[in-house]
């Protein structure tokens, strides 16, 4: 029984551990850091203001829209950092690894849908997407709950399974609708703040010639960099 | 030292976008160690670029294109990232809330030196000796969260100067972006001292960007105009004002106005040299103010009233059925665990009234608009509205919430917020005072026209052009019986638009009366045309220039300001 | 939105299982989102916000300083405590082991002056417990000491309830009461922002995002307080001024738009502060103070009692099928060790610093107390 749970718990914070390294290691420019902590802040906001509503959270759909417009590391970021950050008010524990892992892998599944639709999902696909998550994190919290607080391996876990089944369908249906309503315009403007913005330097007679007659995406010859 | 100069301009030009217009023009500029340079220019006038292009965010960070070359510490910009020039140029931009990224104060100064890898001891001294040279010591081991305003400013001002060390490498020129937009006058006048003693002793160089050029005329030795991207004046400070007379009316502070309003020159930086030459002037003597027309000729909004009687006069007969736009009676308001923050505040508007609410950080202000407009239920007392009281709090953008003008507000609200021109546009991509009136035009809308419109520090980063329009606007209001409240640091534009004025002190209102009044006694709380003329006229000296100027002589040039 | 926000009792269920305990994480966020000591004044001072939620929690709850031996401890290795001890809460299933751990947790926060928000959790918690021991009792079939026969049930089929099966679930129970409380004394004696900064020089990038998030929360929720606040004073009839989902749409989105700008400027700064000059961060030197080194050398034989104990198995209690709980001197010497190690930071001598007053949130100054006029963003030059 018992002998279960401290292995487990191992193994998420190692998995976390890796994702994070990953996101250390992808060297993410400043404007991309500052997202990552501004949208792992939203979701961590939006965990508390959604509270009232039972197991009805943004979150995830925030962290696979990240996953989506900034790549594999960022959003795998985003959503340990989400629990991390939210955790601050909801308390740490032995369920912050697991948070982290679960959300996390949410980032991983946006930047998957990213890739396989090349950034074009269409409005259902991402709603779609959003609510599996929500299903998946419900599986990881699931599993880890049922690894921590139960005695024997038994039927316990399909028990717990059945028993959460009406809360993790409230998360999905939750993020289905939020992912219906906001999910293509959160794209857009997180697309938007992310694109990177590379300044060109050139000679002060160039500029003047290319402001005369250049015409608006020509890029001009005596551009230095 | 050597006569290199800390940072050159040569021939700066930038564009955002490849259609954007250019918001800088062959720009030719460079400063030298130890100078403190104002850089004064309305809205849009190219202030922020110019402070991004010196320490690289233009183009690194911002992207567009940045023609000509800037050479600063040594370094071109093109060879070197923001990161790397931090080392030796110290930059604070605009909103103090993001210009700090950690949570603890002492965490935040030391991590330019960290990430530059400084052995710890370094640290340890950068650190200490930039919280004492800043006045901040005693905020080391606190959270960043819960500073005012002004310590935030400070913190991040520190953060900027740590990056280099305190040693040789030191910073040793520093920019910033507005900072007193954000400060109450007093904060605002400290920081400016700080830049003053930091160029003193340490020689360090500083660009500042600002609009209210009042608080820093006389603490600079030089003074940058810019006008659509270009350099308009460059040269010292008293000449300054003799080129904007002319030139550059709107950047005049209020001192140099009442004198070129009157005809006199030279120009004042502020409010000693305006007194010391009316003192010395021979035709401007004062005896002849004093004795003479000063009652007479002072505006007719100041005539008339009496002092402190009159506020209880006035409440003894409005408390008879009198109609109001919005009062209160003994409000008192405590905090959940926390302190009480207005304590007993008894008030009554009239429709049509213009009142003005002064204070210090912290007095309650904020808290007095967001009652009276039912924010927060009063703890003792009640308040009574005789109608919709609309707020504009502190951030115009935290009113728009649409993706077009026109979804915002009806078409005749935007018309009577003078903002109709303005219905397709994008309100993210406004200026802050088209922001300001488009949010106006929110408060104003619906079918029944506001009682009361309050106004939470509405001049706050604005330039003098966009001042006078919306001092315009909200007479306009008030003309047409709509009480406007305005609760402002800016005693000038108290001057401008209100009738009537309170000072509140700790949550309780220390002063209520005619504008006149309230306005032109002390040191703070009064506008400089009132401390200038104080001691030469009999009562209430006039507070703003053009009432100054018609106290002084003849008027000579055009009347600019708001309200004769 | 301001209507909807009551005081009542607000119900995150983040994991709200019937059969099973919820994460304590809902339990404790409850205990911080609503300080019950605010509750009955809050409706005479009208509605707040629900953003209003985030900031009470972090201003009643978040790091404060002290003069305790936890704090006195460099992050890291409180830290490092705080782990072990709930790595040996839910190692050990030895009911008496842990029945003294959540005394000594509790002795540690009484130290730390996290009593009254400990107290709080444990109140909001004991419920839970008991719901835990309940379903136990009922689910768990392979119990031989029966107390009672229920008979068939309609969905659990025939229950007896099992002196094993209370006791097991016992001790899951007391699991869940060591851990709520050590949860909450992590939050108020660790500085999360010094935890972070120790981290730096290893993972300068994820140190420095998890910093600057913790650090934006109360940035956001500040902007989304005063946008739903404007939105709440649109005058009657204009676009958004209904309280409808729309309007709170609406919001929504405003909030998310302002995070991003401001994201764009915290960039600027991260840049210019330095962050990516491919250097590697300095690591904070300090001397390791008597407290660091007390409570490594506790944390290490914590972590090595632990492992004695799941080795020889001293601390394992058998509930099922039959109750066997060890007594012997393995037991008695590791469960003590493991109690005493666990109250370190309760019996060690301080910094003579005094504590913060032990009291609800009120002995803290609320995060965003309107009088307090903060900067905001202006409208200026952009």
């Amino acid at each position: 029984m018992s002998g279960w749970v401290l292995p487990a718990l191992g193994v998420a914070c190692g998995a976390v551990l890796l994702g994070l390294r990953w996101y250390e290691r992808s060297r993410p420019s400043p404007r991309v850091l500052a997202l990552v902590a501004t949208l792992a802040a939203l979701a961590a906001i939006g965990r508390v203001a959604f509270a009232p509503l039972p197991n009805v959270k943004p979150t995830t759909d925030i962290v696979l829209v990240a996953g989506f417009v900034l790549g594999p590391a960022p959003g795998f970021a985003v959503g340990a950092f989400a629990a991390l950050t939210s955790n601050v008010l909801f308390g740490q524990g032995p369920w912050t690894p697991w948070q982290m892992l679960a959300w996390g892998l949410c980032g991983l599944i946006g930047a998957g849908l990213g890739a396989a639709t090349r950034g074009r999902a269409g409005r259902w696909t991402l709603a779609l997407t959003c609510a599996a998550a929500g299903l998946l994190f419900g599986l990881v919290m699931n599993l880890s709950t049922w690894l921590t607080f139960s005695g024997e391996p038994s039927d316990g876990l399909l028990l717990l399974l059945g028993t959460a089944l009406p809360y993790d369908l409230a998360h999905a249906a939750g993020n289905l609708v939020l992912a219906l309503l906001f999910g293509p315009a959160a794209i857009v403007a997180l697309r938007r703040s992310a694109r990177r913005r590379d300044g060109r330097f050139v000679a002060a007679d160039a500029f003047d010639a290319e402001a005369s007659c250049a015409p608006p995406s020509v890029s001009p010859a005596g551009a230095a960099r | 030292m050597s006569a290199a100069p800390l940072l050159r301009l040569e021939r700066i030009s930038f564009r955002h976008g490849d259609d954007a217009p250019p918001s800088l023009v062959d720009v030719d500029l460079s400063v030298a160690p130890g100078e403190l340079v104002l850089l004064a220019g309305a809205s849009g006038s190219g202030k922020s670029t110019l402070l991004h292009a010196a320490c690289g965010l233009a183009p690194h960070h911002t992207g567009g294109t940045l023609g000509g070359r800037v050479v600063v510490a040594g370094t071109d910009t093109r060879d070197a990232r923001p990161g790397a020039l931090a080392r030796s140029v110290g930059t604070v931009l605009q909103d103090p809330e993001t210009q700090v990224v950690l949570n603890g104060v002492r965490s935040e100064l030391s991590l330019p030196l960290e990430l530059r890898g400084a052995p710890p001891a370094t640290i340890a001294r950068a650190v200490e000796e930039v919280a004492l040279a800043l006045g901040i010591e005693r905020l080391l081991d606190r959270g960043v969260h819960a500073l005012s305003g002004g310590e935030l400013q400070r913190v991040a001002l520190g953060a900027a100067l740590a990056a280099g060390g305190t040693g040789r490498d030191a910073v040793r020129l520093l920019l910033l972006d507005e900072p007193t937009s954000q400060l109450d006058p007093v904060a605002g006048d400290e920081l400016l001292w700080l830049l003053r003693r930091l160029a003193e002793e340490q020689g360090i160089a500083a660009i500042v960007a600002e609009h209210r050029l009042d608080r820093c005329l006389h603490h600079v030795d030089r003074v940058v105009a810019l006008d659509a991207g270009r350099v308009a004046w460059d040269g010292p400070p008293t000449a300054f004002l003799a080129w904007a007379a002319d030139r550059a009316p709107d950047l005049l502070p209020p001192a140099a106005r009442l004198f070129a309003l009157a005809g006199r020159t030279p120009l004042p930086l502020g409010v000693r040299a305006a007194r010391e030459a009316l003192g010395r002037d021979p035709t401007g003597d004062g005896d002849a103010f004093r004795h003479g027309r000063a009652t007479d000729e002072s505006p007719a909004r100041d005539a008339g009233r009496g002092g402190g009687r009159l506020r209880r006069r006035r409440r003894g007969e409005r408390t008879v059925g009198a109609p109001v736009a919005a009062a209160a009676e003994g409000l008192w308001l405590e905090l959940p665990d926390g302190p009480a923050v207005l304590r007993g505040v008894d008030l009554r508007i009239a429709p049509g009234e213009r009142v003005a609410l002064l204070g210090r950080n912290g007095a309650g202000k904020s808290t007095l608009l967001r009652t009276l407009a039912g924010l927060h239920a009063p703890t003792r007392g009640r308040v009574v509205r005789g109608g919709r009281v609309g707020l504009l709090t502190q951030r115009p953008s935290d009113h728009l919430l649409h993706d077009r003008v026109a979804d915002e507000a009806d078409p005749a609200a935007l018309e009577r917020a003078g903002v109709a021109h303005l219905a397709d546009r994008h309100p993210g991509d406004l200026s802050g005072g088209e922001r300001q009136r488009v949010a106006l035009a929110v408060a104003l809308g619906g079918a029944d026209r506001p009682a009361l419109v309050a106004l939470d520090e509405p001049t706050r980063g604005m330039d003098g052009a966009a001042r006078r329009r919306l001092g315009a606007q909200l007479e306009a209001l008030a003309a047409e019986g709509t009480a406007i409240l305005v609760a402002t640091h800016d005693v000038e534009f108290a001057a401008e638009v209100a009738d009537r004025a309170l000072l509140l002190i700790d949550g309780r209102l220390a002063a209520d009366g005619p504008a006149g009044e309230v306005l032109s006694g002390g040191w703070y709380f009064g506008t400089q045309t009132a401390r200038v003329l104080a001691d030469r006229v009999v009562g209430p000296p006039p507070l703003t220039p053009s009432a100054g100027a018609a106290l002084l002589g003849d008027v000579r040039i055009a009347n600019r300001d708001v309200r004769p | 939105m301001r209507t909807r926000s009551s005081a009542g009792t607000r119900v995150p269920a983040d994991h709200r299982l019937p059969s099973l305990p919820p994460l304590p994480a809902g339990a404790a966020g409850r205990a911080l989102a609503a300080p019950p000591a605010e509750r009955p004044s809050r409706a005479r001072r009208g509605p707040r916000p629900r953003t209003d939620r985030v900031l009470d929690a972090m201003a009643g709850v978040g790091h404060r300083p002290g003069g305790d031996p936890l704090r006195a401890a460099r992050p890291v290795v409180a830290t490092a405590w705080c782990v072990a001890v709930a790595g040996a809460t839910i190692a050990i299933t030895h009911p008496l082991v842990l029945a003294a751990l959540v005394l000594a947790v509790l002795a540690v926060g009484a130290r730390a002056g996290a009593g009254a928000v400990q107290r709080r959790a444990l109140l909001l918690g004991l419920p839970l417990a008991l719901l835990v021991v309940l379903v136990n009792g009922l689910v768990v079939r392979d119990g031989l000491t029966v107390l009672a026969r229920l008979g068939h049930l309609p969905v659990l089929g025939q229950v007896d309830v099992t002196l094993e099966a209370l006791v097991s679930g016992g001790t899951l129970a007391l699991r869940l009461l060591v851990l709520l409380p050590l949860s909450l004394l992590f939050l108020v004696a660790v500085d999360p922002d010094a935890l972070l900064r120790a981290l730096r020089p290893r993972w300068p990038t994820a140190a420095l995002t998890a910093a600057l998030a913790l650090r934006v929360v109360p940035v956001l929720a500040r902007d989304g307080r005063r946008m739903a606040d404007a939105r709440a004073l649109r005058p009657p009839g204009t676009p958004g001024a209904h309280d409808d989902r729309a309007a709170r749409a609406l919001v929504a989105r405003a909030v998310v738009g302002s995070a991003l700008d401001r994201a764009g400027d915290l960039a600027a700064a991260i840049e210019l502060r330095g962050h990516g000059l491919g250097v590697r961060p300095t690591a904070p030197a300090a001397p390791w103070s008597r407290h660091d080194r007390a409570l490594t050398a506790a944390t290490a034989l914590l972590v090595v009692t632990v492992i004695a104990a799941l080795a020889t198995g001293a601390l394992r209690m058998t509930a099922l099928p039959e109750l066997e709980l060890p007594f012997g001197g393995a037991a008695l010497a590791l469960g003590g060790l493991l109690v005493v190690l666990a109250l370190v930071p309760a019996v060690l001598p301080g910094t003579g610093v005094r504590p913060p007053a032990a009291g609800p949130a009120g002995a803290r100054r609320p995060l965003v107390d309107p009088p307090v006029e903060r900067p905001d963003e202006p409208g200026g030059d952009r």
